[in-house]
């Protein structure tokens, strides 16, 4: 950013204009200032602003997830949307909220539960994390496999372009087929074609009971046989996920029905499984995994999942790694505390498996910041279409160039 | 008119055979189910792989002649009436279902696929394809993919968009791309949740990845009468409210089940004002306790009776009556005009109101159909030749009212033809630039589906005669969103 144009920021956003500080950097590359905007309309003077200027924007919320993506090519404004954190609408009838996108999930899961309902994600963040946030990112948690991703729970949005329009797109209401789903879009894009600036969700009722069961097995053949088993029956868990356990691996499944429903499908459960395999009710697990500097995300097939994960406990021995198994819906999610070439080293090995199986890695983290060489997203082979539609929305690259997949 | 050179292209890329020029034959492929719309294309081409359709693409892109995709031509909004001068690629050749894999519970289809056909591969093996739309028995899996389906089950189940994962699609330029997979969430754009709902505006969809969903242990089906809409209208809301989720849960008027009653004898009572049609599925003991949970409900807002059916024939008879409520509706003689529009659920005893006041103002009949749970609204407007303009009134109101109530204009039907001149009612000029920038990346010429969705300014007045008047912002009902 050139000194006029840093001179005319600061005259211009006066009073939400702050000198960043060393953490503000986004995997190594220090903004050059922050601003908090306050409404939607100072956004859009501020990326108007930024787009004449050709400077770069970074979108942050409460910076629970700057570490996922390359870092940026460049950094100029950090565009802090915590300030925009109100809840709009609630209509607890219409199972539909409404908020700014700087609203933590955290608040968001506080208001709904007053009417015992709640927003269908459960990604693995503080309750800090805004929705903003969790939505560009797009990840998701154990409720992916019954409830869907974040793209299935947003109904609208409003946004503002790279050019500073503020646009709207979806609506409030469940059910809604005028226009293009950009706000489904959006969900996933890593703020690299628009900053969400209000959020509509669906919200789901609080089920009566929820009981999670373990199966326990002494290997990945086993547990695999026990997915199987499960997802072969007509037995409907909410989630299936397998995790270590002291002595092997334990399949937990969460059952969200009646109490009598429950009984009876842990009763149908047992007999499925027969004498070999114990089911027991069980505290729900810690789905959480410790922040290293590393984390791998592996997308696959269902069926490949545990497969999957049997080459990685193999390729990354005698690495320690935590790590779970979204078995009911194919993701592997793990935190690695290793040095730099090692997880470089255990990319190229498992990438490669993960794509035969039709699948990915991308690998997340701190860490990646001693690594600009490594792509954290592996090849995508719809690459050309996605540039195409970034380069409609964000011709300039003003926001988070670099970050995303294929350079983007 | 296309130059006879330019036809022959074609001929050479899917063979002679498949490429209709005569007129009479053309004409068949005027319209989709909206019949107000026709434009006979100029040629219909019947590819069978994605290859020859990525060539029928590539010839259309350099000489820049719009196409049209059309699966069965049942949609509701126009949206497969040919754009003028345009050439319609229809996927009635290509109807093959190419992998089933029940272990990641996934198939691979082509996109001429009737939606049904699906479910009956996979039945045995104890799965379904949940999306259901009423037309599900003809409608290809292209066409739902293009219009985002919905269904009466889809409440619980979610909309097509929910059900697939990946799609191989050829944009406007020819190029054949794979987007989403067999594995979910992959990085990059999510571009599949812009193409499911394009109506086929962002190119043509030549594979899809659906989902596939285990079948419940158990169903019910519950047939409750009421004296009024308004208390069916409050019981849906108090059954949603009480945290339960049915499978499906639709309303109808005493209009609409007496002329059902009487083609489909369902065993719906005719002295009803309206009739409310709950479905639950799920574990044995779980649907057990929450259908008496409803029935509870149903009495708390004076049902008039309690009907519930077990049995797939039994159930399937009180379906066939919802299901035929459209066609029988058709058989009164009048013209129909069904509508789609969407309201808040809490809004929905404010809708019936105003809808009664609408059909009393306007003289005209209104039979309503309603997905209650989602608040999608099935007025379906009876008039005779001479009330056409009042029909198009009736028409405006409807979807205004929609919106005002903090709506939607469509809720599956798409908005097409029909409604493109109701879209600046619920977005303004900057939002409907921002969606179009899509259709940029995907289709800079413009040649795939031009002039559905979004009103075109260069082509105003072309398509659609229909509501160029905008009775809406002559009497100032209007309130932009
Ligand atoms: C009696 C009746 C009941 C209905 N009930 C329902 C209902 O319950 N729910 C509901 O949602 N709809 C319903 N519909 C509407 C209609 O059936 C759906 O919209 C259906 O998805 C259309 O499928 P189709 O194959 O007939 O598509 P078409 O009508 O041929 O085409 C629809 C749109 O999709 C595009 N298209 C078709 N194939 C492709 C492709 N391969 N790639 C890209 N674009 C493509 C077309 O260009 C067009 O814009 C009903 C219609 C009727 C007549």
């Amino acid at each position: 950013m050139n000194v006029n144009a840093e001179q005319e920021l600061f005259a211009r956003f006066a009073n939400i204009v702050t000198e960043p500080s060393e953490k503000d950097a986004i995997l190594g590359v220090a903004p050059k200032v922050i601003v908090s905007p306050a409404n939607t309309e100072q956004i859009s003077a501020i990326l108007a602003f930024a787009a004449e200027n050709n400077l770069a924007v970074i979108p942050r919320g409460a910076g629970a997830q700057m570490a996922i993506g390359s870092a940026p090519s460049r950094a100029d404004i950090l565009l802090d949307l915590s300030k925009m954190n109100t809840i709009i609408a609630y209509e607890p009838g219409d199972m539909t909220i409404t908020a700014q996108a700087g609203t933590s999930i955290g608040a968001i899961q506080r208001a709904a539960a007053e009417y015992r309902q709640f927003l269908a994600i459960d990604p693995d963040v503080e309750e800090s994390a805004t929705i903003g946030g969790i939505a560009a990112v797009g990840i998701n948690g154990t409720r992916r496999m019954k409830y869907g991703g974040v793209y299935d729970q947003i109904l609208g949005a409003q946004f503002v372009l790279a050019d500073g329009t503020i646009a709207r797109a979806g609506g409030k209401i469940v059910k809604n087929v005028a226009g293009y789903d950009i706000a489904r879009l959006l969900c996933g894009s890593l703020g690299t074609l628009a900053v969400l600036t209000e959020v509509t969700f669906r919200l789901q009722p609080k089920p009566p009971f929820s009981r999670w069961i373990g199966v326990p097995s002494p290997t990945l053949e086993a547990a695999q046989t026990v997915v199987q088993l499960i997802r072969q029956s007509q037995l409907s868990p909410s989630a299936i996920e397998v995790v270590p356990a002291a002595d092997g691996f334990v399949t937990a499944l969460s059952f969200e029905y009646t109490a009598a429903a429950i009984q009876e499908q842990v009763t149908a459960l047992r007999q499925l499984l027969g004498k070999k395999y114990g089911a027991w009710y069980i505290a729900k697990p810690n789905f959480s995994l410790p922040k290293n500097a590393f984390a791998l995300r592996i997308s696959a097939p269902p069926s490949q999942t545990l497969p999957i994960l049997q080459k990685v406990l193999e390729i990354s021995e005698p690495m320690h790694i935590d790590w779970v198994a979204h078995v009911g819906f194919g993701a592997i999610e793990t935190s690695v505390n290793a040095a730099p070439d090692a997880v470089v080293r255990l990319t190229g090995q498992l990438r490669p498996v993960c794509e035969a199986a039709g699948g990915a890695l991308v690998v997340s983290g701190d860490g990646l910041s001693a690594l600009p060489e490594l792509d954290p997203w592996g090849t995508v082979s719809s690459a050309p279409l996605m540039r195409s539609v970034k380069s409609y929305y964000d011709p300039k690259s003003i926001l988070n160039p670099g970050r995303f997949v294929d350079g983007i | 008119m296309i130059a006879s050179e330019i036809i022959h292209l074609f001929e050479s890329a899917v063979g002679p055979m498949r490429v209709i020029t005569h007129p009479a034959e053309r004409k068949a492929f005027a319209s989709d189910a909206l019949l107000h719309y026709h434009e006979p294309p100029e040629l219909v081409v019947f590819p069978e792989t994605t290859e020859q359709i990525s060539s029928i693409v590539k010839i259309c892109n350099t000489h820049h002649i719009p196409f049209t995709p059309r699966g069965s031509g049942t949609g509701l909004s126009g949206g497969a009436t040919p754009s003028p001068e345009s050439v319609v690629i229809a996927t009635a050749k290509m109807r093959k279902i190419h992998r089933i894999d029940i272990a990641n519970r996934l198939a691979v289809v082509d996109p001429g696929v009737i939606n049904s056909d699906i479910t009956k591969a996979v039945a045995s093996a104890g799965y379904f394809y949940a999306p259901d739309p009423s037309s599900q028995s003809v409608s290809t899996i292209g066409g739902n993919v293009a219009e985002n389906a919905g269904g009466i089950h889809c409440f619980k189940y979610g909309f097509t968009v929910n059900h697939i994962l990946g799609a191989q699609i050829v944009l406007g330029n020819g190029d054949i791309v794979e987007v989403g997979g067999e594995a979910m969430d992959m990085p990059g754009y999510n571009l599949l949740s812009v193409i499911v709902g394009s109506e086929g505006t962002l190119g043509i969809v030549t594979c899809v990845t659906v989902r596939l969903t285990a079948q419940p242990q158990s169903i019910v089906t519950a047939l409750v009468p009421f004296a009024s809409m308004e208390s069916a209208g409050a019981a849906v809301s108090a059954i949603i409210a009480a945290g339960i989720v049915p499978a499906a849960i639709e309303l109808m008027d005493q209009l609409t089940l007496q002329v059902c009653e009487n083609t489909i004898h369902a065993g719906y009572p005719e002295n009803a004002a309206a009739i409310l049609l709950v479905e639950l599925d799920g574990p044995q003991a779980e649907v057990e306790a929450r259908i008496a949970d409803v029935a509870k409900i149903c009495r708390n807002y004076e049902a008039l009776n309690w009907k519930i059916a077990t049995l797939p024939a039994e159930r399937a008879l009180l379906w066939k009556g919802r299901k035929a409520a459209f066609a029988a509706l058709g058989q009164l003689g009048a013209h129909l005009f069904l509508h789609d529009g969407v309201v808040p659920r809490t809004k929905l005893p404010e809708a019936l109101k105003r809808l009664t006041d609408v059909g009393r103002r306007s003289g005209l009949w209104i039979a309503t159909v309603l997905h209650a749970g989602d608040g999608n609204l099935h007025p379906v407007v009876l008039y005779n030749d001479d009330q056409e303009a009042l029909a198009e009134q009736v028409a405006a109101d409807i979807l205004t009212m929609c919106v005002e109530l903090g709506g939607s204009i469509t809720g599956e039907h798409g908005v097409g033809l029909d409604k493109r001149e109701f879209m600046n009612v619920m977005f303004t000029e900057n939002d409907m630039a921002a969606h179009q920038k899509l259709r940029l990346a995907f289709d800079p010429l413009g040649i795939s589906n031009p002039g559905k969705i979004y009103p075109a300014p260069n082509m105003c007045g072309e398509g659609a005669k229909k509501y160029k008047q905008h009775p809406l912002e002559q009497n100032g009902t209007i309130t932009r969103l």
